[in-house]
């Protein structure tokens, strides 16, 4: 049921611009300039990896494929991308909007693995809810938290400060320094590998933890 | 005397003060040294934008080349020593090397505000942005599929194949939805001004201009895509979604009734001192489809912002329809 809010959500900046003319007349509805395929990819970064309740085994095999949110997303993000592609927001190159149309997706697939990895494993889900925590929602509010505090905006842009840090740790931030119609997609490129590897150092241990209390269980059994 | 005072400092600062519609020249040219073996370059110009080279100099090889930068100079050739050097990077891991020297003197803007202020005021031609929303159709479809994956959402076998098939046509589909968008063109001429002035618009790319550039909305970002062609620079601007309008500088020809146009019009306009339009023009045996023909009104666009008092030939290429001619002064028949 999450996957299928995360997925009508992610539709609504595509759906948007086409439903609300007729109702509303016109507005600034049509998102010129932004990435639809950013607004798009938003809502499956932010709610990939959240948190789900442990449920019990044999509950779980009744559950949804692992492979359910992945195919719930793809269609939504390649309209997107082909919507952007034919505006000239994104091209096939790897600076140009390659990395982004591969990166993006890639981050949301490995938090749904590892939340359906999860299923039934109190430890591991409670390491992935920490995680979660960590790597997006704090991190994000204290990357806008910074913007407040007293610090030259100049020293905080600079390569290697923290707040660049942040923009390569945190996928909502990496996903919004593109995502606008001033983007740097060049940058989002450069930010990928650091925000991959977190990312997949993080689940890896998720995953270590599920796949060793496999072997506790079967070691009791 | 404190009234004169600040009339003078008014005065000293109008030379910055635009011409309505103008904006900033986003194009500057600089000096560069560079050393090959040298495959590519980039320029970092910070917020302003980056400039890529592809100079394919070899071994040994040095040039001095001038590359255009699309920093932001609001006082124009005077500001430039005010506006940081830009950062040069060399991708690959090669031998070579790049040096900024120095801007370049004079710089081709300056063809640009030799053309007068009559010229330089003219309006700026559209360019049309490319559709870019979703249809009903592909939203139908998108809600199809979503329907038809939660059915099967337990059935891996058939969840990953049917998903990849709806995005790839998503994706075609969206390519087509789009309109493709050309570039429009307009030929500025005066009768009284050395030269002519060739104005260029488009949304998202454009072929990289001589003279003058302009961004709308202003201060946004440009990439310029570069290649060395011998000493010729040639390349592209990109700022997606903004509106690019180049400006290029060209030689002045004499219009005359008696002579033909410089090429095939489909339709003109002409308008008298006294302010009265004609849609055709004693042009018969040019334009012998023409004559006594009406072709409607002028664009909006076209014939706006234009002087009173004197007369007027504007003129629509037969070859290409976004292709533009605009003159004032052109001898009345």
């Amino acid at each position: 049921m999450v996957w299928n809010l995360i997925a009508l959500l992610s539709i609504l900046p595509l759906a948007l611009p086409v439903l609300l003319p007729p109702l509303l007349g016109e507005g600034p509805w049509d998102l010129a300039g932004a990435s639809r395929f950013g607004l798009v990819l938003l809502p499956w970064l932010a709610f990939a990896g959240l948190p789900a309740r442990p449920v019990r085994p044999a509950r779980s095999q009744r559950a949804a494929s692992p492979w359910y949110p992945v195919a719930l997303a793809l269609p939504p993000l390649a309209l997107a991308a082909g919507l952007d592609h034919a505006s000239g927001l994104l091209r096939l190159t790897w600076e140009g909007g390659g990395a982004v149309l591969l990166g993006g997706p890639l981050v949301v697939f490995l938090w749904c693995l590892s939340t359906r990895a999860t299923l039934g494993r109190r430890a591991a889900t409670q390491l992935q809810a920490i995680l979660w925590l960590l790597l997006v929602p704090l991190t994000a509010a204290l990357h806008v938290a910074l913007f407040w505090a007293p610090v030259p905006l100049e020293d905080a842009a600079q390569p290697g400060a923290l707040v660049d840090w942040l923009a390569r740790l945190n996928p909502l931030v990496w996903c919004s320094r593109w995502c606008g119609a001033d983007g740097d997609l060049g940058a989002a490129a450069g930010a990928l590998p650091i925000l991959l590897g977190v990312t997949l150092a993080g689940l890896g241990s998720v995953r270590a933890l599920a796949a060793r209390g496999d072997g506790r269980e079967e070691r009791e059994t | 005397m404190r009234v004169l005072l600040l009339i003078l400092c008014l005065a000293s600062g109008a030379h910055v003060v635009r011409a309505p519609g103008q904006s900033e020249n986003r194009l500057w040219w600089a000096d560069f040294d560079l050393r090959g073996p040298l495959a590519a370059l980039r320029v970092d110009c910070g917020e302003d934008g980056s400039v890529h080279l592809d100079a394919r100099l070899l071994s040994g090889e040095t040039r001095r080349v001038s590359l255009p930068l699309p920093v932001r100079s609001p006082l124009g050739v005077e500001g430039l020593g005010a506006v940081p050097t830009p950062r040069i990077e060399v991708p690959d891991a090669s031998a070579g090397s790049a040096r900024f020297l120095s801007w370049s003197t004079p710089q081709p803007d300056r063809r640009y505000q030799g053309l007068g202020p009559a010229l330089r005021a003219r309006t700026r031609p559209p360019a049309s942005e490319p559709r870019s929303a979703a249809g009903p159709a592909q939203l139908a479809l998108l809600c199809a599929t979503g329907c038809l994956l939660w059915a099967l959402r337990r059935r891996a076998l058939w969840l990953l194949p049917l998903s990849l098939l709806a995005a790839l046509a998503l994706f075609f589909l969206a390519g087509r939805q789009s309109d493709s968008t050309g570039v429009t063109e307009v030929l500025d001429v005066a009768a009284d001004a050395p030269a002519a002035c060739l104005q260029r618009a488009a949304v998202g790319t454009l072929e990289l201009p001589t003279a003058h550039l302009e961004v709308l909305p202003a201060g946004r970002r440009l990439h310029f895509r570069l290649t060395l062609e011998g000493t010729r620079i040639q390349g592209t601007v990109e700022a997606p979604a903004a509106t690019l309008v180049g400006m290029d500088v060209r030689r002045a020809r004499p219009w005359s009734p008696a002579l033909p146009p410089p090429e095939p019009l489909a339709a003109v306009w002409f308008r008298s001192a006294a302010g009265t339009w004609a849609p055709s023009f004693p042009w018969p045996d040019a334009l012998p489809a023409l004559s006594g023909a009406a072709a409607g009104a002028p664009p909006g666009w076209l014939a706006t912002g234009l002087p009173p008092g004197r007369t007027l030939l504007l003129g629509q290429s037969a070859g290409d329809p976004e292709r533009w001619i605009r003159i004032s002064g052109f001898p009345a028949p």
